[in-house]
This record gives structure tokens, sequence and C-alpha cells, in this order.
């Protein structure tokens, strides 16, 4: 076989004839897709100040990460003695009366996480009871 | 005029109807490309129910795009270049199956038994050599002859160079030519060793 006949057979691919039905089927898809509801557009609006917030967040949480936790100043002995009482008055809510003050630090963590959570299911639901 | 010239206007007005808002006007376009497309699907995945779903979802996304056709190129480039697009993913996803040389039909012509090959099975034989190239190499074969050997379509098409169409095509070629004698001696055994009875 030479080059001509393998240009040839190359050029003389076999055709076929579309079926009968097939404009019909196109444009049925076609009238579907015309008669479909429109896509709900994402909600930017409010998304947004969430991305924003969530973005500053994980930047800040990044932030405190590579440099640690600045240590606060030395607590004046007055601020140091009211400190220690509310700690003392808190621990007697607490059974065992065991809490440490990283236990308390890591409480400020959980509650923002709890707020956060919180913003998360209130701000769709806020949206979604807005549309009615 | 020619027939391309008739078809670019007519696929224009009929675009600018589309986008009017009259669907219906869809229709004209659909005739005149359902041939070509569903061949040009055909010819990538070698299956005919396949290449009419590809050629469906071909036909819904140029619906879709149509506002994206500029009309600074040939409504037809436009529609093939989304059409091969959409073909060479489907086929990624979802490959064709090639069948084995055993599987390839039998010469039609009872003289191909006695006589040798005749020229409609070593056509086959090419088509099927094809159909087991490397995917870039045929689908720049498949593109090429079917763009009627008009390089800068294919290029266009394939979203590629011409000067790495032409290497490709030259590459292509060149593994064509080289298992062609290997399929064809291996039909010639087999045609010889058990002859198919014909009727």
């Amino acid at each position: 076989m030479n080059n001509n006949d393998l240009e040839r057979a190359l050029m003389e691919m076999e055709e076929i004839a579309p079926s009968s039905g097939f404009v019909a089927s196109v444009m049925e898809a076609v009238q579907q897709e015309v008669s479909a509801p429109a896509p709900i557009p994402f909600p930017w609006k409010w998304a947004l100040p969430g991305g924003i917030v969530s973005v500053v967040l994980t930047v800040g949480l990044i932030i405190r990460w590579f440099y640690g936790i600045p240590r606060a100043e030395q607590p004046s002995t007055d601020s140091a003695i009211a400190f220690i009482a509310f700690m003392g008055n808190l621990s007697a809510w607490i059974p065992h009366g065991q809490i440490a003050v990283s236990t308390f630090v890591a409480m400020e963590w959980s509650l923002l996480a709890v707020l956060i959570s919180l913003l998360a299911v209130w701000i769709p639901m806020h949206y979604i009871a807005g549309r009615d | 005029m020619s027939a391309s010239h008739n078809y670019a206007e007519a696929d224009r007005a009929d675009v600018l109807r589309v986008l009017a808002g009259e669907t219906a006007a869809f229709e004209g376009i659909v005739r005149r490309w359902q041939g070509p497309l569903i061949n040009l699907a055909y010819r990538f995945c070698r299956d005919r129910g396949r290449a009419e779903d590809m050629a469906q979802e071909a036909f819904l996304r140029v619906y879709r795009g149509l506002a994206k056709w500029r009309g600074d190129s040939a409504f037809s480039t436009w529609l093939f270049a989304l059409a091969i697009n959409l073909y060479r993913s489907e086929l990624r996803r979802i490959p064709a199956s090639i069948l084995p040389l055993d599987d390839i039909a039998e010469p039609r012509d009872p003289r191909a038994i006695d006589g040798g090959l005749e020229r409609f099975d070593r056509d086959e034989m090419v088509r099927h050599a094809v159909d087991t190239l490397p995917e870039k190499y045929r689908e720049a074969l498949i593109c090429f002859y079917f763009q009627e050997m008009d390089l800068s379509a294919a290029a266009g098409g394939l979203g590629i160079a011409e000067g790495t169409l032409k290497a490709r095509l030259f590459r292509g070629r060149k593994l064509l030519a080289s298992k062609l004698p290997l399929l064809l001696q291996a039909r010639r055994i087999q045609t010889d060793t058990c002859p198919k009875e014909t009727v």
C-alpha cells in the first residue's frame, strides 16, 4: 500500500446518514433547555461578607500560628487578684474546681467557633426567609 | 455564489433569529450541520448511536453558547471547534471500544478471499489502524482529513498550531505505515487459514 492509497483511504472514510428523528430529537432537547427554569444565581451579596470574615480570620490565625500567641504583660497586683478571684468564683461552678488558665484561653476559641457556626446557619436562614 | 457562502449567510441569519428569541430558527442550523457533526463524531467513536448522542450534545452546547460566536470567523469553524473539543473530552471520559483484528468485518466481496484483499477491506484496515493510533495522532488525522486537508481549519478545531499539527500528521502517517503491513499480513493469514464459508 503506497502513500496515495493511504491518503485516499483516509479521505474516503465511511459516511453515515443521520437517523430520521435526529433533528426532532435535538429540537426537543433545545425546547427543554428553553423551558427549564433559569438556574438560581449564587447569592454573592450574602456570601461575600462571610467570605471576607473567613479570610480575615484565617489570615489572623496563620499570623498568630507563625508568630506565636503574644504574651500578655504582667498584670498589676490589683488585676491579678481580681483575676484569681474571678477564677475562684468560676471554679465553684465546675466540679472538682480544677480549671487551668490554658483551658480558659481554649474556651475563647471554642466560643468563637460556636459563634461562627451560628452565623453560618443564621445567614442562609435569614436569606431564605427574605425570599418568601 | 458558492454553497459555503450560502451556508454562511443562512447560518448568520439563523443565529441572529435565535438570539432574538426565535428558538425554532435553530432547526435550520441543525438541518444544515447534522450530517457533518454526526460523521465527525462517528470518526471519533466508530459507533453510530454514540455518534448521534455526541452530536446532539454538541448542538445543545452550540445553542447555549450562540451568543459567544462573535462572527469574526465562519460559523462552521466555530461549530467544528466546539464539537471537536466536546468529542475529544467525551472520548477521554469513555474511550471508544476498538475492535480486535479478528472482529473486523469479513470481506464483502468473495473475490477478496480468493484474490487477496480488495480495496474496501484495505480501506477498512486503514480505518482500524487509525483507531489504534495514540490519541493525539488519531485526532490529528481524523480532523485533517475530515476538513478535507485544510490545515488551518483542522489546527483551529484542535486548538493547536499548524506546525504542531503538521508534525503530528507526519508522525501519525509514519506510525500507520509501520502498522499496516503487519495488519494486512495478519489478515491474509487469517483468511488463508480459516476462510469463512460464503453462502
